[in-house]
Formats: structure tokens, C-alpha cells, sequence
């Protein structure tokens, strides 16, 4: 009984460690891409347990790591740049869902999704001007559709919702 | 002859290639000259987890009817800063892929007023039943390419304009061709 206990615990713990190395994975590929660390956020852990026991919008997760000063590497600018990199982070499970991209505005947002059991967990890119942003969450569909439609809404309500 | 088909799209080869957009270098070359880009990649799954939640009434339950026979649906959709800034050969190149001998062309619609081009191309088996749907429309400022995968109907596709960013394009005017989403 406690061997099989403690079976369904390494399991369980496994998957848990792989879903979080995907978006570690992801930070890490930014970080070394731009040669920057990703910006410490305080109380952020206590924005994730807030947003557990609210679960806002159909999100029962939430993974959040934020970029600045981005246009000092060289290569930030260039949009297809910007597509290599999220091509090259893709997999691991991660499929390319929408990518909108302003040339105008110098602003980029992909989306990609992971099945999640009866959930789909959403990995979202922001790229402003000068900084950039990963959001990884748990979402329903009603929220993959919001994503879906619109994609730079979404990104900007679910990167903003450490701010509050 | 009723085309009322509110799409801008193309594409839905066989399953084969429904995995990856297929289109010729230079069109996807397109998107870095591009001031605006969409692109959407919808698989089986995604499109059956969004179908799912999508109201049971009026218009969505004609989507959600017609997702459930589409295996994935691809829109690429660029927006250009002036006109002129892709050549028509690139288009060409794409339109072409649609005419082998397993391909027929549904649709060839030209509008004077702005310039704007639309074509459907349909894959069918020896009994007659479709297996994709391509759509291939442009402007002198935009180009939209939508690949359906899956067995569809061509005449209600139209449901689906206007949703995941898949253009409206109504061929019964020019002056209906939109592309903004609902």
C-alpha cells in the first residue's frame, strides 16, 4: 500500500516537474538567446496561490516570467528573429497556435497550446519594444477560444494579472 | 450560382501535408515583409476542444457542426504597408500547387473596384467526397491563404468566416469582402 503510494507520489511529482521544466525550458531559452535574466517579481509566488484559489477567467495555473531591456541585444528588433527562437522552443509537447506580428508597432504574440488532460495549458509570448513576456497557463476552452480570437487581448490581460 | 463562401482561405491537402503549411519559400518569406501578420494553426484536437465550446445556437451551431468533419484548419493572413510590396508570381506559385489533376478550382473571382482576387480549390476522391478546401485571396495590400483539412462542404464554409481569423469573402460582392473577424 505505501509502496504503491508512493509510486502515485513520484508520478505525480515527475509530471509536475516535467510541466514546469517545459516553461523553465522556455525562460531559459530567452535568457540565453538575449543574454538577460529574467526580471524578479516580488510576491509572485503569492500571486500564483491567489490565483489557484480564484481560478480567474478558467485558469487554474499560472507561470509568469517578464523580460526588460531586450533592445539591447542586437537581434531583439528583427521579427524573424523573434520566429526562429519560438520555433526553436517549440515541442517538448508545445504546438504552435497563433502567431500576430506588427511590424508597425514592433509588437509580436504567439500562443502555444499543450493538451492537459479535459484542459489545454497555454503558453503565451509577448514581445513588446524593449521587453518581452512568457505566460504559461491551465486554461478551458472558453479561454482557448478568447485566446484564439483575440490573441494580443488575452496575452495583455493574463501578463497583467501579477500587476494587480 | 450561390458562392456566398465568407472565407479567405486556403489550403487542405491531403493529411499528409495537413501537418505542415506547405507553401512555397517565398510566400512565407512574405510574413518578414509584411507589416501585419496572422497566422493560425488549428489542429484535430484544438479544433475539437474549441468546438466544444461553442454555443449550441444560431450561427456557432452551424461552426460547431462543420468542425467536427475538419481535421485542421491553417490561415496565414498578411497585411502590407503599401501596394506592390509582394509580386503576383508569389501568388501564382501558390495558386499553382492547386492544379494538379487531384485539384479542381471551384472559384475564380476578380474584382476590378480594389484589385481583389479570390479562388477556392477543392480535393476530392474517386467517390466525390471532399477532403480539403483552399482559399486563396488577395488584395493589392493583403494576402490571405486558409488550408481546410477534413470532409467539408464548400457551401458552408461561409460558417466559418470571420471566426479564428479565417476572413469574411463574400463573392456575391465585391464590395462584401471583409476581413475583419465578427
Amino acid at each position: 500500500m505505501n509502496a504503491r503510494f508512493l509510486a502515485v507520489l513520484l508520478v505525480a511529482t515527475v509530471a509536475g516537474l516535467a510541466g514546469d521544466w517545459d516553461f523553465d525550458h522556455v525562460v531559459k531559452a530567452f535568457e540565453s538567446h538575449y543574454g538577460v535574466a529574467r526580471v524578479h517579481i516580488p510576491f509572485l509566488g503569492v500571486a500564483n496561490l491567489a490565483l489557484k484559489l480564484k481560478r480567474p477567467a478558467g485558469t487554474s495555473e499560472f507561470h509568469l516570467a517578464v523580460f526588460e531591456h531586450l533592445d539591447s541585444s542586437p537581434a531583439y528588433q528583427d521579427l524573424a528573429d523573434r520566429d526562429r527562437l519560438m520555433q526553436a522552443v517549440a515541442g517538448h509537447g508545445l504546438h504552435p497556435m497563433i502567431a500576430v506580428r506588427s511590424r508597425r508597432d514592433g509588437q509580436s504574440t504567439y500562443i502555444f497550446t499543450a493538451e492537459a488532460g479535459k484542459s489545454t495549458v497555454l503558453l503565451i509570448a509577448t514581445f513588446q519594444r524593449d521587453g518581452a513576456t512568457l505566460v504559461q497557463v491551465k486554461a478551458d476552452g472558453n479561454t482557448l477560444l478568447k485566446a484564439l480570437e483575440d490573441p494580443e487581448g488575452t496575452a495583455s490581460s493574463m501578463a497583467g494579472e501579477h500587476d494587480e | 450560382m450561390k458562392i456566398g463562401i465568407a472565407v479567405l482561405a486556403a489550403a487542405a491537402l491531403a493529411p499528409l501535408w495537413a501537418q505542415e503549411m506547405r507553401l512555397p519559400a517565398n510566400l512565407e518569406a512574405l510574413s518578414i515583409k509584411a507589416e501585419e501578420s496572422v497566422e493560425v494553426t488549428l489542429d484535430g484536437s484544438m479544433l475539437r476542444l474549441a468546438a466544444k465550446w461553442l454555443p449550441d445556437q444560431g450561427e456557432d451551431a452551424k461552426a460547431k457542426k462543420l468542425l467536427a468533419g475538419i481535421q485542421g484548419i491553417y490561415v496565414r493572413s498578411y497585411r502590407f504597408a503599401a501596394e506592390g510590396a509582394y509580386d503576383k508570381s508569389d501568388v501564382d506559385a501558390v495558386r499553382n500547387q492547386f492544379r494538379a489533376p487531384d485539384w479542381s478550382r471551384i472559384v475564380g473571382a476578380r474584382c476590378k473596384g480594389h484589385g481583389g482576387e479570390a479562388d477556392v480549390f477543392v480535393k476530392a476522391d474517386a467517390n466525390g467526397t471532399i477532403g480539403a478546401i483552399v482559399v486563396i485571396a488577395t488584395e493589392p495590400r493583403e494576402l490571405t491563404v486558409v488550408n481546410f483539412v477534413g470532409t467539408l462542404d464548400p457551401g458552408q464554409i461561409s460558417y466559418l468566416g470571420g471566426r479564428f481569423h479565417i476572413p469574411v469573402l463574400d463573392l456575391t460582392s465585391c464590395n462584401n469582402w471583409r476581413r475583419d473577424s465578427k
